[in-house]
């Protein structure tokens, strides 16, 4: 089997499903073998992206206004207007809990990181990522979290084991993009993003049992 | 997801919420868009690749969420039915629009200046280890659409070949065919943008 032969075949051997003779000629070929791992690297890393931002407030804004419109909101729950809300509107105290939270690590980051003597080499000093050991290390606080939520409810700890190392490794992405790039407005973005969804993390574990 | 129960607001489960709003409750549907909309919403952006549109789109999928919640019967998960809404949202704009991303077909398929290169002979650096995800945000953002929206509904979203060629009214054997090309397109894509990164320093 040659290079072009067992390249047409790349999906099927993708899925694990190639045969014994193109097998053999992935093993024996650096090139193929490289594309092989590529791809299948590829498809894992997607399916570690997460969901990273918000739609504008216009977006409900539209929603509120299409319904009634239509007609579909009745009028005794007419509680689409957060300002009339009892307690408040939830989710715009946690939007703005999450946006001010996030601000504050954002803000600690950057004072950290214009400490003198502590310049952008020195990953290892950050809030997200104090261990400095792989893009989804857990700092103390990250560990003492964990530590309260496996006390509070261990079969959540796992879940938040896994969501705090994808939040820190998207961070660590977004801080590497950044160091290379200052002037990158969108790794910028995604940085934000990625410290907003943190301190949802701590919001959601701090705030009780689910029951 | 968790097997833990979701909550919308403090001493309000998600299956609570929906029950609500099936009522026609509004302030559980508000519940319900606070925690979905962010899912939802970048399902539209990485679909569409465009911020506008993926606001409309996800406005369009909650309006459709409010008038539909009372046929949802709790066959799978909310979060699933919720996604499927949305995916057909976004495919029916596409089709509304004319544009080739919705049709499979080989003759609508990117023009070959967009396709993956032929990797026979060359050996280079791999990506392994090497790819970051705002890169390889970027890179899917850059897909031409045909072979962006197989990549997001299958590599990110999770869904089968089986389903996607039936939401969008192709073969098996064509959707993955594209997904494969969308791969390699993204492997060009992410070693251009790895090998600029290394230009520069």
């Amino acid at each position: 089997m040659n290079c072009a032969e067992f390249q047409k075949s790349l999906p099927e051997i993708i899925d694990g499903a190639g045969t014994a003779e193109q097998d053999a000629h992935g093993q024996t070929c650096p090139v193929c073998s490289d594309l092989v791992r590529d791809l299948r690297y590829i498809a894992e890393q997607a399916k570690l992206l997460m969901p990273m931002h918000d739609p504008s407030p216009r977006v409900w804004a539209g929603i509120q206004t299409s319904l009634a419109q239509e007609g579909l909101v009745r009028p005794s729950v007419g509680r689409f207007q957060p300002t009339v809300i009892p307690g408040g509107n939830r989710f715009g105290t946690y939007a703005r809990w999450g946006a001010v939270a996030a601000l504050a690590i954002v803000a600690f980051w950057l004072i950290g990181t214009r400490t003198p003597g502590a310049g952008p080499e020195q990953p290892s000093t950050t809030a997200s990522d104090t261990a400095g050991s792989g893009a989804g290390a857990m700092d103390a606080n990250d560990q003492k979290l964990l530590a309260v939520v496996s006390q509070q409810a261990p079969e959540r700890a796992e879940v938040y084991k896994r969501s705090m190392r994808d939040v820190n490794s998207y961070i660590a992405d977004a801080r590497k993009s950044l160091d290379q790039d200052p002037s990158d407005d969108e790794a910028r973005e995604h940085l934000l993003q990625a410290y907003d969804q943190k301190a949802m993390l701590y919001d959601m574990a701090t705030s009780g049992p689910r029951e | 997801m968790t097997q833990a129960k979701k909550l919308v607001a403090p001493g309000l489960s998600e299956a609570e919420a929906i029950q609500r709003a099936q009522r026609g409750d509004a302030e559980a549907f508000e519940g319900l868009y606070g925690l979905h909309k962010r899912r939802v919403y970048s399902l539209c952006l990485r679909m569409t690749g465009n911020t506008a549109e993926a606001e409309d789109l996800t406005q369009e999928a909650f309006l459709q969420l409010y008038r539909k919640i009372a046929t949802f019967r709790g066959e799978s998960a909310f979060s699933t039915w919720l996604h499927r809404l949305a995916v057909n949202v976004v495919l029916m704009h596409l089709r509304k629009k004319g544009l080739p991303e919705v049709s499979l077909e080989e003759t609508l398929e990117p023009q070959q200046e967009d396709g993956p290169k032929k990797d026979i002979g060359a050996r280079d650096n791999v990506l392994a280890g090497s790819i970051d995800r705002v890169n390889l945000e970027r890179a899917i953002e850059s897909l031409p659409p045909g072979y962006r929206i197989i990549f997001v509904l299958h590599d990110i979203e999770g869904y089968e070949h089986n389903e996607i060629a039936e939401m969008m009214g192709c073969s098996i054997g064509n959707s993955k065919s594209q997904l494969h090309k969308a791969r390699m397109k993204l492997r060009d894509l992410l070693k251009l943008s790895k090998a600029e990164k290394a230009a520069r320093h």
